[in-house]
């Protein structure tokens, strides 16, 4: 039995993302497999439990049986953390351990999700360190490749956990990087005793926002069909220039949600005639006829929203910079790109695991 | 040349009520009253005779052949009847029913059946929701407009019906006939691209006249204009140009506008006029319906007084096309012998303000006599002792007999009305202001100089055009629609065209070497796609000397950039080489909604959008409007150099403009694109391109 523990420095490097790429692949080449996250610090709370959002998702969409409770069975809420400054410690490497044990159960590989930063977890001594040492667990580290100083933070894992760094994967490589880091940097970490797993070219799409999720977080009414709204939002931009300007404005980003006032029929003319994902109107003002009949043509949704246009782009402006994977055509895309760019076989050797 | 539509042998009226309130009994008795020969079917579900016509209750129900079918019943019940006069081998439809594409939602989804009907049965369609259709040659008036207009040669088309109304109705009291009048409504299936060419050549119509407020199909127009124009000047006014204007338009039409500039350079690229305002437009009628075509371009002008003269010679001199003619001595002569010693005998001849009709007569005569001469502006001022109808026919027999064309200016208004239905009756075009006349003068002069221009020539190439579509493929495959610098380099150097040496380097060691590689001096600029305006945060530096100066240059720029932006993703350094400075031109592209690309071509660097000095012209264009292009240019004498210094090498500019020409049409998804610098190094030295930046659809 195999395990791997998926780490990162920061956060929104794609972890989740890494865990469910590999395990997807690892069940598609035959294994039994296994997914945890010993310590979650941010937490969900719904209505009748609190939960870690990301393994409920991978769960979810792996179809695992084991429980949530033992996939995530460390939750850092505000009360936990109180009780602990009150001196009421109990035993999370016990928890860990024992759920781990359920988990690991019949498996031919578990796949543990790290915290988002090696000091994460201090507080229940349950640091990405002392879960690799506790579980026996060689470390993936997920870096995000954007400098050339982005090597000093993998040599200082490095230094850190020794040994049990099984090797890196660099995400979200921009494309003029990609020969820098093939020609030079993979040869120095490899020289350093760091393989390189994976390098992966920064994508567009994993970025975006579903149009799905706009609306749900904007509300609002939307109009055109739901299928439409499984369009990816790559970037925002916000109508409210001259008409003289506006073409050559949304020429300049595909994809993107156009935020515009709904009386300015001009500018959402132009808007559809670029690439346009939805068009999303301020001021409960509905728009004409014929912008209906283009946005049909087109296909691409409109969300009413009565929100003046400033606040609606500050609304809609928080949904970028946090995304999830949680969206089907996003995952797909994920996978894909781990499938091309990833060298399973050289994890499986370093694993120990063979593929039948 | 839509027969069918204009001179159909038999009409059904498909909703031709016998209650007179009825728009379908006021097309009928339009049809009735003003003469059509052919014969004429109301079509009515429950009547048995319609203003003393037997009627039917379907066009199948008709006993003969039919060939066109006016269409005046609600919308809804449309499609069936397209089917019945499809059975019935109904060639021509008219339909004046709204309640179409203009109404949107359903009113789209029915015209978009209506049009696949008749395409379905091979027939031609005007409308839907239009005013109708008027042809006074073979007397039809299949239109509810209230009346029938004066004969004329003068064919007339336009997108608004209730503009059709008005213009017919002042028509009536300026004299102005028409030979054809259709209102295009939504142009389904005939627009005016089909009436272009169904009106070229038509013996019964001098000037095509057109108001319109978008295009349908702008390449299409383009090319059918080419040609009329080659036979019949076509005169368009086109609303919907200022900014304000264009966003009223877009909301009126539901599509996008075309910029002004498109139009502008789409007009002149085909040889149609353009009138600016609706007196403009038949200004220009007039003069094309009523008079020969001018063969040159010098102007005599013959006035009684001062001061309507020099504004007719300023106006020729400000007309770019016509310039005052130059009369030979004996014509000099001629006009010595027969006017006052106090007359002016040289160009503009003034007859002084006592002048009768026999000193125009001598005047007109010995002007139009000149070889020298190829048409005259003739004003007049009302004096006391003007004999003013004698001096209106004695300028339409002059005009008649020497075949050049004549305009006048009859200044004033209460005393010369019957001098002006002469020469109104006379078809000679009269102007209340002597500019105007000139304008419809200079217009015909355009259109000659038009017709005599050679056939265009297009150059094509050597290119590597499969790269750039690899490379257009990967760009689309990451969901970009922004080139990279060095992605629009690689575009810009598989087409041709030459660019400085440039590498990208990534770290110091890097641009020391590249720059060592290059030869020094160097240019060294941040790259990344989220700095815009590379200079304005001292992303550039110019001049770079050696290997250590490489490095710390590297180091300064990618130190800014990121102070600058910390979450901008910066790429490296590009180490270019440093050119040499020369004359620094813009070359952009925009593709226009309608007309499609649109190339801007001007002097270049950081003043361009103060100077605004760009001209446009739509590719592809021909090595004769490259060349025109860059010479309508306001700083076009800097190119060819001021003050001693060296012309440019303006045939390379030119050719990297017909370069891109090629590369937009070989690549419709550029929707955008800019050189800028082009810099232009001296004749024979060749121009290279220092910046560019493409976007794709």
């Amino acid at each position: 039995m195999a395990t791997l523990y998926v780490a990162s420095t920061e956060t929104f490097v794609g972890k989740s993302a890494v865990c469910l790429g590999v395990l997807n692949r690892m069940r598609r080449d035959g294994f039994n497999i296994g997914y945890m996250k010993p310590v979650s610090v941010s937490v969900k709370h719904t209505p009748d439990a609190t939960i870690d959002e990301d393994s409920a998702f991978i769960r979810e969409t792996l179809g695992l049986e084991a429980a949530l409770e033992h996939i995530s069975p460390v939750l850092i809420t505000p009360s936990v953390a109180e009780s602990i400054l009150r001196g009421q410690a109990s035993s999370f490497e016990r928890k860990v351990k024992e759920a781990y044990e359920i988990i690991a159960h019949g498996r031919d590989v578990v796949v543990l999700e790290g915290t988002n930063t090696w000091a994460e977890g201090a507080l229940v001594a349950l640091t990405a360190d002392q879960v690799t040492d506790i579980l026996e667990a060689p470390g993936l580290l997920i870096s995000r490749y954007r400098s050339i100083l982005s090597i000093d933070t993998i040599l200082s894992v490095q230094r850190y956990v020794g040994d049990r760094l099984l090797g890196v994967m660099l995400n979200q490589v921009e494309e003029p990087h990609l020969e820098f880091v093939e020609s030079r940097v993979i040869p120095f970490l490899e020289e350093r005793g760091i393989p390189v797993i994976g390098v992966l070219p920064f994508d567009r799409m994993l970025g975006g926002v579903s149009v799905t999720e706009f609306q749900e977080h904007l509300g609002g009414q939307l109009i055109g069909q739901s299928e439409w709204c499984n369009k990816i939002v790559d970037s925002l931009m916000v109508g409210a220039m001259g008409a003289e300007a506006g073409l050559s404005f949304f020429r300049r980003r595909a994809n993107k949600a156009v935020i515009t006032g709904g009386d300015r029929t001009d500018l959402q003319l132009m808007a559809l005639e670029t690439s346009t994902s939805v068009l999303i109107l301020t001021g409960n003002i509905r728009p004409t006829t014929r912008i209906l009949d283009l946005a049909e043509e087109r296909e691409v949704p409109i969300i009413l929203v009565s929100d003046d246009t400033l606040s609606a782009v500050e609304r809609s402006e928080r949904l970028f910079g946090r995304v999830r994977l949680h969206y089907e055509t996003k995952l797909q895309r994920f996978i894909e790109l781990m499938d091309r760019h990833f060298n399973y076989d050289r994890l499986y050797n370093m694993l120990g695991l063979t593929t039948s | 040349m839509l027969e069918e539509i204009f001179a159909p042998q038999s009409v059904a009226i498909v909703g031709a009520s016998p209650e007179p309130t009825r728009l379908g009994h006021s097309v009928l008795k339009n049809i009735v009253q003003h003469g059509f020969q052919g014969r004429i079917y109301p079509i009515h579900p429950s009547a048995q005779e319609v203003l003393d016509l037997s009627a039917y209750a379907s066009v199948l129900d008709v006993p003969d052949s039919v060939d066109l079918a006016v269409i005046v019943i609600p919308a809804k019940y449309v499609l069936d009847v397209i089917d019945q006069c499809g059975q019935k081998g109904i060639r021509g439809l008219i339909v004046i029913s709204a309640g179409f594409k203009e109404v949107g939602g359903h009113g789209k989804e029915l015209e978009r059946q209506l049009l696949a009907k008749v395409q379905h049965y091979g027939m031609r369609m005007v409308g839907p929701n239009c005013l109708g259709v008027i042809d006074t040659i073979s007397r039809l008036n299949a239109s509810f407009a209230a009346l029938m207009p004066d004969d004329g040669e003068i064919a007339f088309m336009s997108q608004s019906g209730a503009l059709c109304t008005a213009t017919l109705d002042w028509s009536k009291t300026q004299g102005i006939g028409f030979s054809r009048f259709v209102s295009l409504g939504n142009k389904s299936d005939v627009d005016e691209v089909a009436l272009l060419r169904a009106w070229n050549a038509d013996p019964h119509s001098k000037v095509i006249l057109a108001y319109l407020e978008g295009i349908s199909n702008g390449p299409a127009f383009i090319a059918a204009a080419r040609e009329v124009t080659k036979n019949t000047p076509v005169v368009a006014l086109k609303s919907g140009t200022t900014v304000a204007g264009t966003r009223a338009a877009s909301s009126h039409t539901g599509s996008l506008a075309g910029s002004e500039s498109a139009y502008e350079a789409a007009f002149a690229q085909s040889g149609i006029l353009r009138a600016r305002t609706m007196g403009e437009l038949f200004d220009l009628a007039m003069a094309f319906s009523y008079q020969p075509l001018i063969t040159g371009n010098r102007v005599a002008i013959v006035t009684n007084a001062g001061g309507p003269g020099i504004i007719a010679t300023d106006a020729i001199e400000r007309s770019g096309a016509l310039k005052m003619a130059e009369f030979s001595p004996q014509t000099i002569e001629c006009l010595k012998k027969h006017l006052p010693a106090s007359a002016n005998f040289y160009n503009p001849i003034d007859v002084i303000g006592d002048a009768r009709s026999d000193r125009y007569e001598a005047a007109i005569e010995a002007a139009l006599a000149d070889p020298g001469v190829d048409g005259a502006v003739v004003l007049f001022t009302p004096q006391a002792i003007s004999d003013t109808e004698q001096t209106a026919l004695v300028i339409s027999d002059l005009a008649a007999k020497h075949n050049k064309p004549v305009v006048t200016s009859f200044m004033g208004a209460y005393s010369i009305g019957s001098a002006l239905e002469l020469l109104n009756q006379r078809r000679i075009p009269n102007y209340q202001f002597p500019e105007r006349a000139v304008q419809a003068l200079a217009a015909m002069a355009h259109h000659r100089d038009w017709r005599q221009q050679p056939t265009p020539e297009y150059a094509t190439f050597d290119v590597d055009r499969d790269r750039v579509r690899k490379l257009f493929e990967k760009v689309r495959e990451s969901r970009r629609v922004e080139l990279g610098e060095l992605e629009a380099r690689e575009v810009i150097e598989a087409y041709g065209m030459r660019l400085p040496q440039s590498r990208l380097a990534r770290t110091p060691d890097e641009a020391a070497q590249i720059a060592a590689e290059i030869g020094f001096p160097v240019v060294m600029k941040i790259s990344s796609p989220d700095i815009l305006h590379k200079s304005d945060i001292g992303g550039v530096k110019v001049g770079v000397s050696d290997t250590t100066a490489a490095r710390d240059i590297f180091e300064l720029i990618e130190y800014r950039a990121r102070k600058y932006s910390p979450d901008a993703s910066i790429w490296g350094v590009l180490v270019q080489e440093m050119v040499r400075k020369g004359r620094e031109m813009l070359v952009g592209i925009k593709r226009d909604p309608q007309f499609g690309p649109l190339i801007a071509v001007g002097m270049g660097g950081i003043y361009v959008e103060v100077l605004r000095d760009v001209a446009f012209r739509l590719a592809p264009v021909s090595r004769q409007e490259v060349a025109e292009q860059i010479r309508s240019i306001k700083t076009f004498p800097l190119l060819r150099g001021v003050r001693g210094e060296q012309p440019a090498d303006i045939a390379a500019a030119e050719e990297v403009v017909l370069r891109v020409s090629q590369l937009v049409t070989d690549f419709p998804e550029i929707v955008e694109m800019d050189i800028n610098p082009l810099v232009v190094h001296n004749q024979g030295e060749g121009a290279i391109v220092l910046d560019a930046r493409i976007i794709l659809a």
